[in-house]
């Protein structure tokens, strides 16, 4: 998640502030990303770069839904950016602030609020994506519930226990983005 | 030096050149009325002396830092009022927050909202909004400071407690521009009226 936040925060100011070339060159960073599945990104980065570099498994996987996540967030951010009424810009502008602390000062925390509720969308749905990366032979909460579910012979209590822990996980973070989202309300 | 001084400034916009050859000077520790009907030019006219848009001839010269007050005041919408107004000497101006915080509740009290220092922007009324954002020009101490059509979203009260606010802050030595189509708002208040028709100006006695 972190690795996703601060790269598509990059991304996006990128995307928004760079020169053309730059704009150009992670726009098609976006689309690629987007574009193709990301149970295809995590077979490249694992087994498609190993004759190059081989990749601790944990590594491609903790790299693999970083970067694939870092372009959803990136467009949210982006046009949560572009949602800032051009008006509180130039009121910024005609105050004297520079262009960097418009983006931290002015434009960035509120873009911040447009973007909460995508984002968090986003969290629970890597945190989902997460169980793919055992096709690259991590062994996280799915793939580890499918042994002990094999162990067993059934899946019904694993499966419940396993549903109970994601959304123990996912809940929460939900929870907390709406308490926050109903605190901006209230100011 | 005069805190704004135009010569022969003319602005395109879209193909159709709406401001041709305009020159006018503002003198210190004076309010002039910029007045013309719709579509005039008025707005761009401020833009472009606060730097917000290009002119495409001519030449604008100020005295110090120009501040703006615009039509739909834009305060900043996750800030308090009081933030609002101590942001830019902060992170500006460079000074204490502290002091810029107490400078920022006496510049509230001076337009008459400091009781209305912790609201939102969408907690306060129009006339409020208009009253915190002048104080948040005024707290850059700028040279000059532009006013775009101040008196649009305002009733006959409110208009009149603006054109006083506005008397005092010149007595007090403050530079002030208003674009406006109020031309009885413009006697009220206004040292000067500078008219602009069809993008070319003219200027008319004082009221």
């Amino acid at each position: 998640m972190l690795l996703a936040v601060a790269l598509g925060a990059v991304i996006a100011s990128g995307r928004v502030y760079g020169p053309r070339p730059l704009q150009v060159a992670l726009t098609a960073y976006v689309e690629l990303v987007r574009g193709t599945p990301l149970l295809l990104q995590l077979f490249v980065l694992y087994f498609g770069l190993a004759s190059v570099v081989q990749l601790p498994a944990f590594v491609a996987a903790l790299l693999g839904l970083g970067l694939n996540y870092a372009a959803y967030e990136s467009e949210i951010y982006r046009s949560a950016l572009e949602a800032i009424p051009r008006g509180q810009l130039d009121a910024a502008r005609t105050l004297g602030f520079t262009g960097r602390q418009i983006l931290l000062l002015v434009r960035g925390p509120q873009a911040f609020r447009l973007a909460l509720a995508p984002m968090t969308n986003d969290f629970v749905a890597l945190l989902k994506d997460s169980s793919l990366v055992s096709v690259i032979t991590v062994v996280e909460l799915t793939k580890q519930t499918s042994i002990f579910a094999a162990n067993i012979g059934s899946w019904v209590l694993p499966g419940a226990l396993c549903a109970g822990m994601y959304l123990a996980m996912s809940l929460p973070l939900a929870r907390l983005a709406r308490r926050i989202e109903k605190g901006w309300r209230r100011g | 030096m005069t805190p704004l001084s135009l010569a022969d400034v003319s602005v395109v916009r879209g193909g159709r050149r709406i401001v041709d050859n305009l020159s006018f000077t503002v003198e210190a520790g004076s309010l002039v009325a910029l007045m013309g009907a719709s579509g005039s030019g008025k707005t761009s006219i401020l833009r472009a002396i606060a730097k917000l848009e290009p002119i495409d001839r001519g030449r604008i010269d100020t005295a110090g830092r120009v501040a703006m007050v615009f039509q739909f005041h834009h305060l900043f919408a996750h800030m308090r009022a009081l933030q609002n107004v101590w942001l830019a000497p902060v992170h500006v101006l460079r000074q204490e927050p502290a002091d810029a915080e107490r400078r920022a509740r006496e510049l509230l009290d001076t337009v008459g909202v400091g009781h209305r220092a912790d609201a939102y922007p969408h907690e306060l009324s129009g006339g409020e909004a208009q009253r915190v954002a002048i104080a948040r020009a005024l707290a850059v101490d700028p040279a000059l400071l532009l006013m775009d059509e101040p008196t649009a979203s305002l009733d006959a009260a409110r208009r009149e407690d603006l054109a006083r606010t506005l008397r005092r802050l010149t007595a007090a030595g403050r530079t002030i521009l208003v674009a406006t189509h109020d031309r009885e708002f413009a006697d009220a208040c206004a040292d000067r009226v500078q008219q602009i028709d069809a993008g070319q100006a003219s200027v008319l006695p004082s009221p």
